[in-house]
């Protein structure tokens, strides 16, 4: 299929002008990004995201203006309703990480929107965003540096149910060690310090510290990518029970794709920087519409030593984020590219009703 | 090993102990390591002379403030030639220590071999009396008499691990990111592996060989050669790392984790590349890895090791389609998998590795396992073959074997 | 093994497990840094310098010198009081000269007495003896002690808070006011200090200014020139622990800035702070005794122990003969010094014990 393309394109070169298919594209972003803002927010929704895009300055001029820039998040939306997960993968600098923390502010987004639980936070002052803070948490990657060293468990699990003023004074601890229960902590770990604790331990208080302001949204930020298979899979579970018992909804950010597919109901694949493709579960594991969706589903290896199955293979690296390539993202690694993909951005679209993703190769069909 | 005081701490005085005793052991592995020792008191001979490496009742501890850290406790597993061998296990599991016990690289003093053998045949230069190589007769420069010898690596003295280490066998550790001196461009580190291990080499044969070794693991030579570390990606450095390790032409290499840092994309291009060596230089891999999948794709022989020791081993068919040791199965089970169905929860090993100190009498992995019977308080259990090649560490099975 | 449900099997663990790791519990980070400070002979030895270096100077005087202002007690010396008692001083020069072939010597013995008691040999009454002036050498050492020392305090802690101010403010807000404050640094640490130093000293002399507090008007010029290298570590080390992702984790908590800043940020700048000041605690003794040995400090009659040394360079048989007058006091020094810096070496191993060889 892809052949005959590749012949097909040879057979009759069109000529791309760079420049006016940049320009092009950029108008008509600019037009429906506009046309999208103005929609009406989904009042079912805990968290809709449109257009969020951030961006880092790399150079400055001497009077501060930015001359070059890293684009790490580029346009990407969704929608998430309460009691949802939402899986992120993408492999290393695809900006999943930072569109997670975007989402809280703790980047403040270059353009887009951010409507969190009916609210578009996206322009809140940090004072106003302080109050939002405890509906909206994170639990990060690395449970060694995420919890403060000089504090006991005790301490740092109080401390935010102090801040916000959850339960009465007098209440917090039994509040606290309630908490604990219920992520799996002992009771006589109130009084110790994070560096006694394995990684799995310390996960678990990372995920108490979160819950303990009683969040409606958790964004994950690769929980448990640094823990051994079993510890994994006791987080992984513990993650599951917490928001069947609280109503939570997550952003499950993970290069993993076995453990998104576990955990999540909808899946964004992420790279450089950009939505490639998104839709429910099964749409993306079953029916994989983008050519690097379908690559990265098959360069995981399988533990099964009997089904050694053919491979899509990749070649070459990942560009750098900081200077990305012309045209459709993918076009360096992808094995289907055409030289349309050289030059043409292809746009992002509904292709089945829920089921989003941008390739050239899926109008041609 | 010391008296608790009520609150848990050990008290200073037991530390103090625990310190005198230490420094006694620790001064006298010291010695040993450090001596002057005949050649002949390090030959040895294979059980099998089929394997390249048999690793036989590995003792490796670390002498610590809190007591003896047994990290390696009775380890004992072979490599075939030409044959990938994957170890398996969590973190702190040994399974990193052993392989540093083959390359003698455990950070002394505290780190010591207390025990047990490390047998390697290695390819090694005929040595006259004095002990420098012997030149081949009507060869180039540079090329010696060269014979087998079994060497133990465990009883060679410190300063005789260069006829090893690096040569024979080489390592690909984990972070391609620091692996690599960031002030050398890759060229020069790459020479030097040469200039190092072959007697006599020039630069231009240096040069020579380092561009050879790149192309073997798919560089382009030009591009690479004069560039600094960080100039390449992650992907790129690795590949640089395995040049490395093959530029001294190696007969094992041990692979640490050495996809852990990458993406799956690039973890599934450095596999291959991997597959791929081991065919070329006809040598044999040594995987370690705590990703069962990257086991199951690139091994032949698996050993699956839980604090400090091995508690099963056998081909990859035998660990993955009928696993044995409850661990093993938990293991398997608690991954998820591409394939899964994912409706229901997944399965998990309960609690924690237990703490490398204070290990119990009895099986390691009781506190943990689901299938724990009467006999598992009893003592630790011992190797149980089950097939000719496959063994397990595990009380469940001793009737079994005991009936056949 | 399916039959036995995840959960039963929890339950079953979690009684089993409890008392095996309850029993293996850890120190408080401040308790470890205290175990491993003290298990360090070295700093124990400095621990004990300083310590006895303080009862030297803040207890010893009670004990032994008068402490009261007009000087009552017969057998104590006060700081500032002269040994009045009287002293004969006797000078013998020889001469010889040849007169027709027969050499001749002529020694002559000059009796000289003295309206006080100068340069007495250590004894019972003055335990090292009197200095150039009559002053008791043992009394003043224990004074001179309390000035090195309270000066190099107070300077320290002016310096710790200007520079944690300084560098917190830069690292925390970084941008426009983080270079603002660095560039004051750097136009700091370019200034020659020694010279201006001379130059605020001649302006003081010409002023009326108390010989007792010239020296703390230079140790506060002193801390001035000092700072930046506080405000530059507290800055870096902010820094570093602004991007740990705890301090991501207090952000998105919704912590105010004061609470990031003093319940999260401080707490974890403490050991290094502690050690940095605890080694310029030696670098300020040694600053103040250069001060006063130059005689830009404590001026007479008041004791420091860089002016006790001074004696030496205004009479040369003191260097040569009357070693008590003035060794005591360097011997302080260097123990005050060496104290310090083997206190703040410990700390710093026992706070980083990664860094230790």
């Amino acid at each position: 299929m892809a052949e005959e393309k590749v012949l097909n394109n040879e057979a009759a070169p069109v000529q791309y002008d760079d420049a006016a298919e940049q320009a092009a594209y950029l108008e008509k972003r600019k037009k429906q990004h506009e046309e999208d803002f103005q929609k009406p927010f989904d009042p079912e929704a805990i968290l809709e995201v449109r257009h969020l895009r951030k961006t880092f300055p790399i150079k400055k001029t001497m009077m501060g203006k930015v001359t070059r820039e890293l684009v790490a998040v580029d346009d990407i939306s969704f929608k998430l309703m309460p009691g949802e997960t939402l899986g992120i993968v993408g492999e290393s600098g695809c900006g999943k990480t930072t569109a997670g923390r975007a989402i809280l502010k703790l980047h403040q987004p270059t353009a887009g929107q951010i409507i969190f639980d009916g609210k578009d936070i996206t322009n809140y002052k940090s004072k106003d965003m302080r109050q939002i803070r405890k509906e909206m948490q994170i639990i990060f990657q690395d449970p060694y540096s995420s919890l403060p060293p000089r504090s006991t468990v005790g301490g740092i699990l109080s401390e935010p149910v102090e801040v916000h003023k959850i339960v009465p004074k007098d209440q917090i601890k039994s509040y606290v060690l309630e908490l604990m229960d219920k992520c799996g902590l002992r009771d006589y770990y109130y009084e110790r310090y994070p560096h006694e604790f394995s990684g799995g331990q310390r996960q678990r208080i990372c995920i108490a510290r979160a819950l303990s302001v009683n969040p409606k949204l958790v964004i994950c930020d690769e929980p448990v990518s640094a823990l051994d298979v079993s510890i994994q899979a006791q987080i992984i579970n513990l993650l599951k029970d917490l928001q069947r018992q609280m109503n939570l909804a997550y952003v499950f950010i993970s290069h993993d794709l076995s453990v998104v597919k576990f955990i999540s109901d909808k899946i964004g694949v992420m790279y450089l920087g950009g939505m490639m493709e998104f839709g429910t579960k099964e749409d993306i594991f079953k029916n994989p519409l983008h050519p690097y969706t379908k690559a990265l589903f098959s360069a995981v290896p399988n533990p099964d030593p009997t089904a050694k199955m053919e491979r899509i293979k990749l070649q070459g690296d990942i560009p750098s984020p900081a200077n990305p390539p012309k045209g459709c993202r993918f076009h360096t690694r992808c094995p289907y590219a055409t030289e349309k993909c050289k030059h043409v951005v292809p746009e992002y679209r509904e292709y089945e009703p829920g089921h989003f993703a941008a390739c050239h190769l899926l109008d041609e069909e | 090993m010391a008296e608790k005081t009520n609150k848990g701490y050990l008290t200073g005085k037991e530390i103090r102990a625990i310190t005198k005793a230490n420094a006694k052991e620790m001064k006298r592995l010291e010695a040993y390591k450090n001596r002057k020792a005949e050649e002949s008191e390090f030959l040895s001979e294979m059980k099998d002379p089929k394997n390249i490496l048999e690793i036989e009742d590995l003792h490796t501890f670390f002498f610590t403030e809190q007591g003896t850290v047994k990290a390696v406790n009775g380890v004992s597993y072979d490599v075939p030639k030409n044959s990938v061998v994957g170890v398996v296990g969590e973190s702190g599991c040994g399974k990193s220590v052993t392989s540093m016990s083959v390359m003698r690289l455990i950070q002394g003093p505290a780190g010591q071999i207390v025990d047990g053998s490390i047998r390697f045949n290695a390819y090694d230069y005929k040595r006259n009396e004095k002990g420098e190589p012997i030149p081949k007769a009507g060869g180039k420069e540079g090329e010696f008499e060269m014979e087998e010898k079994i060497y133990d690596i465990a009883k060679m003295p410190i300063h005789e691990i260069h006829r090893i280490r690096g040569k024979q066998i080489a390592m690909i550790f984990q972070e391609p990111m620091t692996s690599l001196n960031p002030v050398f461009t890759i060229g020069e580190q790459l020479d030097e592996v040469t200039l190092i291990h072959v007697p006599g080499a020039t630069k231009e044969l240096a040069k020579a060989k380092s561009e050879e070794m790149l192309r073997l693991v798919g560089i382009i030579p030009e591009n690479v050669y004069n560039a600094f570390p960080h100039e390449l990606s992650g992907g790129m450095r690795q590949r640089v790392m395995i040049a490395m390790a093959l530029a001294a032409e190696p007969r094992l290499i041990i692979a640490d984790e050495p996809t852990t840092a990458l993406d799956v994309t690039i973890q599934a291009q450095i596999l291959d590349l991997l597959q791929d060596i081991k065919t070329k230089i006809d040598g044999s891999i040594l995987l370690i890895t705590h990703d069962l999948g990257v086991i199951a794709e690139m091994a032949d022989y698996v050993v699956v090791m839980y604090a400090g020791k091995v508690i099963e081993k056998g081909t990859v068919f035998e660990i993955f389609q009928d696993p044995k040791h409850p661990y093993t199965i938990g293991l398997q089970k608690s991954k998820p998998t591409m394939t899964l169905d994912d409706s229901t929860e997944l399965y998990n090993i309960p609690g924690n590795v237990p703490n490398p100190i204070n290990m119990p009498d009895h099986c390691y992995f009781k506190e943990r396992c689901a299938k724990c019977t009467a006999k598992c308080s009893g003592d630790y259990p011992g190797m149980i073959q089950v097939s000719p090649t496959h063994f397990v560490a595990c009380h469940l099975y001793d009737e079994e074997n005991e009936n056949g | 093994m399916e039959e036995l449900k995840n959960e039963e099997v929890q339950s079953k663990i979690v009684d089993t497990e409890e008392p095996l790791d309850k029993n293996i519990k850890l120190m408080s980070p401040t308790r470890m840094v205290v175990r491993r400070f003290f298990r360090s002979r070295l700093s124990i030895v400095g621990l004990i310098m300083v310590v006895g270096l303080f009862l030297f100077s803040f207890v010893g005087p009670l004990l032994v010198a008068d402490t009261t202002a007009d000087y009552s007690d017969d057998t104590k010396w006060g700081e500032i009081e002269l040994d009045e008692s009287g002293k004969t001083e006797y000078a013998t020069a020889t001469a010889t000269y040849t007169v027709d072939g027969v050499e001749y010597t002529v020694r002559q013995t000059t009796e000289k007495y003295l309206k006080d008691n100068l340069r007495a040999t250590p004894s019972k009454e003055h335990l090292l003896g009197t200095d150039n002036e009559g002053y008791d050498v043992f009394v003043r050492l224990m004074y001179g002690g309390r000035i090195s020392l309270i000066v190099s305090f107070i300077a320290v802690f002016l310096i710790t808070i200007i520079g944690v101010v300084m560098g917190g403010i830069a690292g925390y807000f970084g941008g426009a006011i983080d270079n603002v404050i660095m560039r004051v640094c750097d136009i700091l640490m370019c200034l020659p200090g020694v010279p201006i130093l001379l130059i605020i000293s001649t302006i003081l002399d010409a002023s009326d200014i108390d010989a007792k507090y010239r020296i703390y008007l230079l140790m506060i010029y002193l801390t001035f020139i000092s700072w930046p290298g506080t405000a530059r570590l507290v800055r870096g080390q902010i820094l570093s622990l602004r991007e740990q992702e705890f301090m991501v984790a207090a952000e998105a908590m919704g912590y105010s800035t004061g609470r990031k800043i003093f319940k999260h940020l401080v707490p974890n700048v403490m050991p290094q702070l502690i050690v940095q000041m605890t080694l310029s605690l030696g670098s300020m003794i040694l600053y103040e005794a250069t001060l006063s040995y130059l005689n830009l400090g404590v001026k007479a009659p008041y004791a420091a122990w860089g002016t006790m040394i001074n004696i030496i360079s205004t009479n040369e048989a003191v260097l040569q003969n009357h070693w008590y007058i003035w060794v005591p006091a360097g011997v302080c020094i260097v123990i005050a010094v060496l104290g310090f810096n083997f206190v703040g070496d410990g700390l710093r191993d026992a706070m980083d014990p990664k860094g230790r060889r």
